[in-house]
Parts: C-alpha cells; structure tokens; sequence
C-alpha cells in the first residue's frame, strides 16, 4: 500500500497509489495512515483518485482511520471511482462522510470556506 | 486452463443444457482478486453495462473474501470452486467450500452506515453481508456434504 502526502495551506492532502483498498491491503492502509496523521493539520483529505474499488474490508479501515481522528478531524473523501462510489452508496456511508468529486474541488471548498 | 496462478476454468454445460464455467480458485487475497478479474474478463459485454459489472464484482469479492477470512481462516491450502450457468438475463452462481461452516448455520444480517451517527461513530465491520445482499438476488447458504453452498443470482442488462 503506497500513499503519498502533502500538505497544502492548512489541509493535508493523502493520494492511495493503489487500484484497491481490500481484504488484501485494509491493515497495512491503516498503518500507513495512522502514521500521516499523527501530526498533521486539522483538515484532511483522502484523494481516492487512483483506487478503482473497495470493498467492507476496506470500508471498515476507512472507518477505523475515523475513529482513530476523532469526531474534530473529520476525514473527508474526494475522488470516487463508479465502483467505489456504488460502495458508498449501498452502505449508506456517503450520507455520513463529506464527499468531493476531486481533490480540486474539495481544495476549493476550502478556499471559500476560509 | 490452469495457470502459474492456480486459477482453474473449464467451460462445459450444466445438467440442465445452461452453458456453464467452473472454476476452481485458491483461497487467499491474491487468488481471490485474480480470479474476479478473470471472470469480469468473460462476460460478454454486449449484454451487460459497466454498472452491472462493478456489482458483479461487488458481490464476488465479499463473497469470496468471507470464505478466505472466515471458512478458511485457519488453512493455507483451501480451494473455492465456482460455477457460473448462463441465466439470462444474467448470471446463476454458485460457490462452494469445505470450510468450516458459518456460525449458527445461515448468514448473518448485515447493516449500512447509521444515518443518525457521525462518521467517527460507524461500526467497523457489518457491511460485506449487507453489500452482497444488495447486489445478489435469491442469495442463500446450504450445508451440503460437509461443504458450505452460496447460490445466488446477477442480474444483466435489465431491470433489476
């Protein structure tokens, strides 16, 4: 599981550079984000943009990331494949997390939040 | 056709004249994910949309992952043998493993997200029964001759 980071103004931005978060990489995408956050500033956003699917395994450790930030740090999502959209959407979980459709978008939200 | 991967597929004919592919499939991350590849690869594209292919796929890996991480949890060497009978409009599957059996005897419920709760507060686990469910129909759990049986249904190219 590789992921990328970066922070931009006061947002960390992480990139999964992996098709799948599943069964196969739920743990180490845990570890890997577990270490990003430790510091990082108070918004962060997952930018999904290279996964093409997931599945309850990988659900599950998105969720766990969540609890590990806490309920003032939500994680945002931006980047959705169909696929992993159709995820979301079954498991009602996109009524519960903040959506964008890129990452561009969800810097811009910021940008006019601020 | 058998490969360095250990993924098996025969193609043949069902008892009742359905045309039908087997596969055999090793139970692990790997084997399991290869072999959804693979089957995606064989549906013929003209009767299905890129919807029915990612539920397809949706429903695959929840199920398969379940027979690696649970039936399976304490063997290296299980083998998930699947047939997939032509069923238009869409596909009949059935998979079957001589794991140990689900607890209780049936399936568990599965959930979604709660509405009502933040994300912070979701349960971890819970949504693999309930995405499978969502995109299988006539979906069950049988104990036959000291294997697990899962038939269920995908449906292709028309109203669900």
């Amino acid at each position: 599981m590789q992921l990328q980071s970066e922070t931009i103004g006061d947002c960390l931005v992480v990139t999964i550079l992996d098709e799948r978060i599943d069964a196969g990489t739920a743990i180490q995408f845990k570890d890997e984000m577990r270490k990003v956050i430790g510091d990082a500033p108070q918004r962060v956003v997952l930018d999904l943009k290279p996964v093409d699917s997931i599945d309850s395994s990988g659900l599950g450790a998105i969720v766990s990331v969540m609890k590990i930030m806490g309920p003032d740090r939500p994680l945002e999502l931006a980047g959705l494949s169909t696929k992993v959209q159709t995820v979301f959407r079954l498991t009602r979980m996109d009524s519960v997390v903040t959506i964008h459709s890129s990452r561009e978008a969800a810097l811009g939200a910021y940008s006019r939040a601020s | 056709m058998g490969g360095d991967d250990g993924i098996v597929i025969r193609r043949g004919t069902s008892p009742e004249g359905a045309m039908r592919t087997a596969l055999s499939i090793p139970a692990t991350n790997e084997g399991t994910r290869l072999a959804i590849k693979k089957i995606a690869g064989l549906v013929d594209r003209s009767t299905a949309s890129g919807d029915d292919i990612d539920r397809m796929e949706i429903a695959l890996a929840e199920a398969l992952n379940n027979i690696v991480e649970h039936a399976f949890a304490d063997r290296e060497d299980g083998v998930i043998e699947m047939t997939i009978d032509a069923a238009p409009p869409g596909l009949h599957f059935v998979i079957t493993d001589d794991g140990v059996p689900m607890p209780a005897g049936r399936l568990p419920g599965g959930h979604t997200a709660n509405p009502d709760r933040r994300a912070h507060e979701q349960e971890e686990g819970g949504y693999g029964l309930h995405l499978i469910r969502e995109v299988a129909r006539k979906l069950r759990y049988e104990r036959v001759d000291d294997r697990n049986r899962l038939p269920f249904r995908i449906a292709l190219g028309a109203t669900r």
